[in-house]
């Protein structure tokens, strides 16, 4: 198709406007607003199907202009297929404004009005023009830079079909291949190609079935393998009992035969068995009679034993009193000897007490004197401390000192150096002074020192006020602050002059010094005696009134027998000494005759102890001896030695009998022949038994095999086995239908998948090639694209690699896109019968674009523009002002009379 | 006095065929116990005296009590004397039906079986006499019918003896176990001597004449069980008492077994063969087995495949045998019409032509050749639509 012109009449802002295009490139370029893209949309609305001059569409009743009744009206000059017309529509509200026309001028001359006009037109577009394409060219204004989608089919597909060679890729073909796809997924699962439930339920089926199947033949084969057993066991249970008649005569043979061996045998053993007993009583009767003359012997012998313990046990008895009267003797002694060491020990404690009460009797007269003594002391401290406390101490003695001192100095100082009043009497002359009344003698002189101020009267007649004014001032305030000093630390003595403190400051010290020394003298005298409560004389007072009674009461409790107490301090020692001397002859004394008394006590206990051993070993000898006597005295009794020796002698000879009775059997036994015999008797024995066992292991797994037999037998097992078999032939056949209707799927449409991609991989080559052509324009010659299967670009490819469409800048993307589009509208246009192919309108485009990007992408427009018409729309004047052979139409401001359009 | 008896063998019952579904077997299983209803018929029609059952009564000795009790009350709807002898299939071994406590709880008095080779008079028909030579176990180590009849005195005078054994004869199958064989010529010999006035055999499934004179015999099973079978679904009336038995054979099974070969190579050799099957009757009672051999374009194929699908289910069984089959697709004769296919889908189609001409019988030959079936049926559903 191919736009000749445009005319829009009250079209939103557009009054009325026409624009002419170029078979090429025509750049359409106006400020912003300046109607535009209005052309541009109102081509699309004329040429929209379902938009009638009676619309009444949003977009129809957006086109109206603003606060102007008028009907908007479009018309344009178009060229499609062999079709060359006019078509013009106005929208308005009545009959009378709406129009519809249509004018065709070639191949034939038609002129058509309403609804037929718009059906022509449409059916014109239907056989001439890929709308659907011619939309997809389309940029539009504010829409965004994305990827067109790209319909697959129509003058496209025909298009790449045609460069690809034919390879197709026909909706019929995409259909079947849906189906195909349909049929795959009805048996596998798309993604893993796994096979689908019913199939692998199938399967499951056909095994499960022949897993039962299995245990149904299983079963069957073990009813028959019992059959089986049944009639074997039947044969060997015949052999068994046939044979078992014969085993049991021959075992009977045998026995017999053993039985009477071992009768004779039994004969033998009970004559060996007579002598051995014969043998046994002969020496029982011998061993009596020994026994006998053993006992009387013994009996003889523990009655000289008997003897010989009386005589130790009488020996024992006297010694034990001997032992008993030493003790006694050694015990009154000891006795003794301790009286004497108790009393001694009195006498020496009473020596001691007496001793001590003479001492304490000295101390307490001495204690007495210091009493004495401390009362005098306690005295002289009183009075000394009195002084003692007086306020005066060293610091403020020497603070009074150096006040007195400092204001001396001052003194001197202002009367030296303050000034001064020189009185020189003219004649004798009473002068007040101050308070002071001197006398002058006439000529005499008085230099005085002003001070503070002075007052010179001459009484009752003059008065001189002398003030030092400020001269002096600084010697004054020495002085002040000395005399206050001294005043200060007279205060805190409680003096009334310097002088008081030199003179009683040296009594004070000494004072001191004496309360110190007193106090010293009362410690030493109350020594170790507490006086902090009562004082050092109240302390010895208490101590010596105590100590009195203490010593009254000691003597009062002295012992009546105790004689007089010594005279003094050395009798009373010399009486101790001696009472020591005789403790400690007393105490050897006692300690000699304890050791005495211990030995004797030992003695004794040895005595008795022997004597009491001798009595236990005369009572045993004795009992033993009458002991022995009873036994022997009962034997006797029960049988006299006489009638003992007659019974030996019997005994002797019924042994004799016997040995020669068994002597005589002796030759009869054979024993190998027993044994030979025995022998065999157990062989018969055993295979007899051995026969036995085995018919009876036979016949109850005879019985055993019926039991089965009997319980399977009504059970129909064979049956089942039939029907299992019927059911897994039914699953298999099922499940291997539907396995080959599987394969057949998979082979199908795996086939067909393939040659599908192959198809795809070749339809999208001749886009490719146009894109890399005409992008090769734009960017260098490593430039390439990578397209999918819906056609979109999804990778630029250049000399650094690939880049995915979405991570390229909105410039590349735009310009990318535009590339796309050109491609797409130049293959179109080599297409038969698409006359041209789709005009490629680009509205306000490559505005990302850099200047050498601009310039590059102008060029590809005028290549594009050689097969391809091109529509432009810019608001900027310079960017497509370099696009080789475009017509450029410039607008100024919304219409409002007749076009000022102009064209190359 | 003269008699007729009647000569059956290979009853089977019991019998499960696996090519026959669930509904087919259970009208399968009730036409075997209605033949011996049948047989009740003939013998009042053709005043038969006794029925011997020559073998194979059942399939199995582990038939079920139902099965067992379904064929004895059909056995007291006969009104003669029954003798059944045990067969290989159901020998008189340990555990067999014929000892089963149902068996003896549920066997008519006029039912008997013939469990030793001892001469039985028949009751009611004072001038016949039964020998049986029954199977006491799977595997017997010797013929059966020579050990029944060895020193066996002659019959009474008048007396005919009917002999009943089974298994193959050496004359036609001389390989067969060999130690069980039984052997023709002594059996001649007593029929010659006048010892044995007829054999009724069983075993064989078709009805066959085994010596010269039709004096010794295989009735076939009273309904088939097989397609490899001649003559089945018969009965023998008998009558033993002229120098030569008088034979007549009764048909009463009601089933067919078709075995059908065809070679299709044309659209019309299909509906031939469609024709064929169409017009065969009794298609509930008839099991059809197909071997097709050639090659057929793939829309003659497709529309093969639906027809027969849709026929299979009037027939008890209609089957392709696998083992014989051998059609084939040509696809290079493929309608363009019909498909129209262009690009990658033809190109997939002449791959999938290439792989399904392979000669070997591969699955992926085979699987392609299902794949071609099945694109064109898609191709030409899009075609139509």
């Amino acid at each position: 198709m191919r736009i000749h012109r445009i005319r829009v009449r009250n079209f939103k802002a557009v009054e009325d406007r026409e624009v002419r295009f170029a078979a090429g490139v025509t750049v359409l370029e106006g400020a912003n607003e300046t109607g535009k893209t209005t052309l541009v949309d109102a081509l699309d609305l004329l040429l929209r199907r379902e938009i009638k001059d009676s619309s009444t569409a949003r977009d129809v009743t957006n086109a109206k202009p603003i606060q102007r009744d008028v009907a908007p009206e479009i018309e344009a000059e178009l060229e499609s297929g062999p079709y060359r017309l006019v078509v013009r529509r106005r929208w308005g509200r009545g009959r009378q404004q709406r129009m519809t026309e249509l004018e065709i001028s070639a191949p034939e001359r038609e002129n058509l009005t309403g609804d037929a006009a718009h059906d022509r037109l449409h059916a014109i577009l239907d056989a001439t023009l890929d709308t659907a394409l011619f939309r997809a060219l389309r940029v539009v204004q504010g829409a965004g830079i994305h990827q067109a989608a790209l319909e697959r089919g129509g003058w496209l597909g025909r298009a790449l079909d045609e460069a690809a060679g034919g390879a197709g890729g026909r909706d019929e073909h995409e259909q079947l291949f849906e189906r195909v796809r349909t049929r795959y997924e009805e048996f596998f699962t798309p993604k893993t190609g796994k096979p689908r439930r019913e199939l692998a339920d199938a399967e499951r089926l056909a095994e499960d079935a022949q897993l039962r199947l299995d245990e149904a033949e299983r079963q069957l084969a073990e009813l028959n393998d019992s059959i089986e057993q049944h009639a074997a066991l039947g044969v060997r249970i015949r052999e068994c009992e046939a044979r078992l008649p014969e085993l049991r005569a021959r075992e009977g043979e045998s026995q017999a035969l053993v039985t009477e061996l071992e009768k004779a045998r039994l004969e033998v053993d009970a004559a060996r068995q007579d002598v051995q007993f014969k043998r046994y009583e002969l020496r029982a009767l011998e061993r009596e009679l020994e026994a006998r003359s053993t006992s009387r012997a013994e009996l003889a012998r523990s009655a000289e034993a008997v003897a010989a313990a009386e005589n130790a046990l009488r020996e024992a008895t006297e010694s034990a009193a001997r032992a008993e009267r030493d003790a006694q003797s050694a015990r009154g002694e000891l006795e003794a000897a301790r009286r004497e060491a108790s009393d001694s020990r009195s006498l020496l404690d009473q020596a001691r007490a007496d001793r001590d009460l003479l001492a304490r009797r000295a101390r307490l007269r001495l204690r007495e004197t210091d009493l004495q003594r401390a009362r005098e002391l306690t005295d002289r401290l009183a009075s000394a401390e009195q002084l003692a406390r007086h306020r005066l101490d060293d610091e403020r003695a020497s603070a009074i000192q150096d006040a007195t001192k400092a204001a001396e100095i001052a003194r001197a100082a202002l009367r030296r150096e303050g000034p001064r009043v020189a009185l020189t009497a003219l004649g004798a002359v009473d002068v007040d002074i101050g308070d002071e009344r001197i006398e002058l003698e006439p000529g005499a002189r008085r230099d005085l020192p002003v001070g503070e101020g002075l007052t010179v009267a001459l009484p009752g007649r003059l008065a001189i006020r002398i003030t030092p004014g400020t001269s002096g001032d600084a010697l004054r305030d020495e002085l002040r602050t000395a005399e206050q000093r001294l005043r200060q630390a007279l205060d805190e003595t409680g003096l009334d002059s310097a002088a008081d403190a030199t003179r009683l400051w040296p009594q004070v010290q000494a004072a001191r010094r004496e309360v110190a020394d007193l106090r010293a003298q009362l410690e030493r005298l109350a020594g170790e005696l507490a006086h902090d409560e009562l004082g050092v004389v109240g302390s010895l007072t208490a101590w010596i009134s105590g100590e009195s009674r203490a010593l009254a009461e000691l003597q009062a409790r002295r012992a009546p027998t105790a004689g007089e107490l010594p005279g003094d301090a050395s009798a009373a020692e010399d009486a101790v000494t001696a009472a020591a001397a005789r403790v400690e002859v007393a105490e050897e004394r006692l300690h000699r005759s304890g050791a005495h008394a211990e030995r004797g006590t030992a003695t004794l206990r040895a005595a008795e102890l022997r004597a009491v051993e001798a009595r236990s070993q005369h009572d045993a000898r004795r009992a033993n001896h009458d002991a022995l006597a009873r036994e022997l005295e009962q034997h006797v009794a029960e049988r006299p030695d006489d009638a003992l020796r007659s019974a030996a002698g019997a005994a002797r000879d019924a042994l004799r009998h016997a040995e020669v009775r068994l002597a005589a059997l002796g030759g009869r036994v054979d024993e190998d022949l027993l044994e030979q015999r025995q022998m065999l008797l157990q062989t018969d024995r055993t295979r007899r038994q051995r026969a036995e066992d085995l018919l009876s292991e036979l016949r109850q797994d005879r019985d055993r095999c019926e039991g089965k037999l009997d319980a399977l037998g009504g059970k129909g097992l064979f049956e089942q086995v039939e029907a299992r078999r019927a059911e897994h032939r039914a699953r298999a056949d099922q499940h291997e239908r539907l396995a080959r209707q599987g394969a057949a799927a998979r082979v199908l449409f795996e086939t067909l998948h393939r040659h599908r991609e192959a198809a795809r991989s070749a339809y999208r080559r001749p886009l490719r090639e146009q894109i890399v052509a005409l992008g090769r324009l734009v960017h260098d010659r490593s430039f390439d694209v990578h397209l999918d299967d819906e056609l979109r670009i999804v990778q630029r490819i250049d000399a650094r690699g690939p880049i995915p469409f979405e991570l390229l800048s909105s410039g590349a993307q735009e310009q990318l896109d535009l590339i796309l589009r050109a491609a797409v509208a130049r293959l179109v246009a080599k297409l038969d019968g698409s006359a041209g192919g789709v005009p490629m309108i680009v509205d306000d485009a490559l505005g990302y674009a850099d200047p050498e990007r601009l310039r590059t992408m102008n060029a590809l427009l005028g290549q594009v523009g050689q097969t391809v018409q091109v529509i432009v729309l810019t608001c900027h004047p310079d960017r497509f002002a370099a696009v080789p052979g475009a017509t450029l139409v410039r607008i100024d401001g919304p219409a409002a009379g007749y076009p000022p359009s102009s064209s190359a | 006095m003269g008699f007729r008896f009647l000569h059956s063998s290979d009853w089977q019952l019991g019998m499960r065929r696996h090519f026959l579904d669930d509904d087919a077997q259970a009208r399968f299983t009730q036409a075997r116990i209605d033949v011996i209803r049948t047989l009740a018929r003939v013998v009042r029609e053709r005043e038969a005296a006794f029925v011997v059952v020559a073998g194979d009564v059942f399939e199995h000795n582990q038939v079920g009590d139902r099965t067992v009790d379904r064929a004895l009350g059909a056995l007291a709807e006969i009104p003669v004397p029954v003798f059944l002898l045990p067969g290989n299939h159901d020998p008189l071994e340990p555990g067999c039906l014929y000892r089963r406590p149902a068996f003896a709880a549920a066997c008519p008095p006029h039912v008997v079986v013939l469990d030793d080779a001892l001469p039985r008079s028949v009751p009611g028909c004072p001038t016949a006499e039964v020998v049986g030579a029954p199977w006491l176990g799977k595997h017997p180590r010797e013929d059966l019918v020579a050990a029944a009849l060895a020193g066996l005195p002659a019959p009474a005078a008048g007396v005919r003896r009917i002999v009943v054994g089974h298994g193959a004869v050496d004359v036609l199958q001389p390989d067969r176990e060999a130690e069980a064989t039984i052997a023709l010529a002594p059996l001649e010999a007593a029929l010659a001597a006048g010892t044995v006035h007829y054999v009724a055999l069983g075993d064989r499934h078709s009805a066959t004449a085994v010596d010269a004179r039709g004096a010794v015999r295989y009735c076939g099973a009273p309904e088939p069980t097989d397609f490899d079978e001649q003559r089945p679904g018969r009965v023998l009336v008998v009558d033993p008492c002229s120098a030569v038995p008088q034979v007549d054979e009764v048909t009463v099974g009601t089933w067919r077994f078709v075995d059908h070969r065809a070679e299709l190579e044309q659209p019309g050799d299909v509906d031939a063969l469609l024709a064929e099957l169409t017009g065969l009757p009794d298609k509930e009672r008839t099991i059809v087995r197909l071997a097709l051999v050639g090659s057929l374009r793939i829309d003659d194929l497709a529309r093969l495949d639906t027809e027969l699908d849709r026929l299979a289910g009037a027939f008890a069984s209609l089957r392709r045998w696998a083992r014989h089959d051998d059609l084939r697709p040509r696809p290079d004769a493929l309608d363009e019409r019909v498909l129209a296919l262009s690009g990658y889908a033809k190109t997939a189609w002449d791959e999938l032509c290439a792989a399904a001409r392979d000669e070997a019988d591969g699955p992926d030959a085979i699987a392609a050749r299902d794949a071609l079936v099945l694109l064109h049926r898609f191709a030409a559903r899009g075609g139509d639509a």
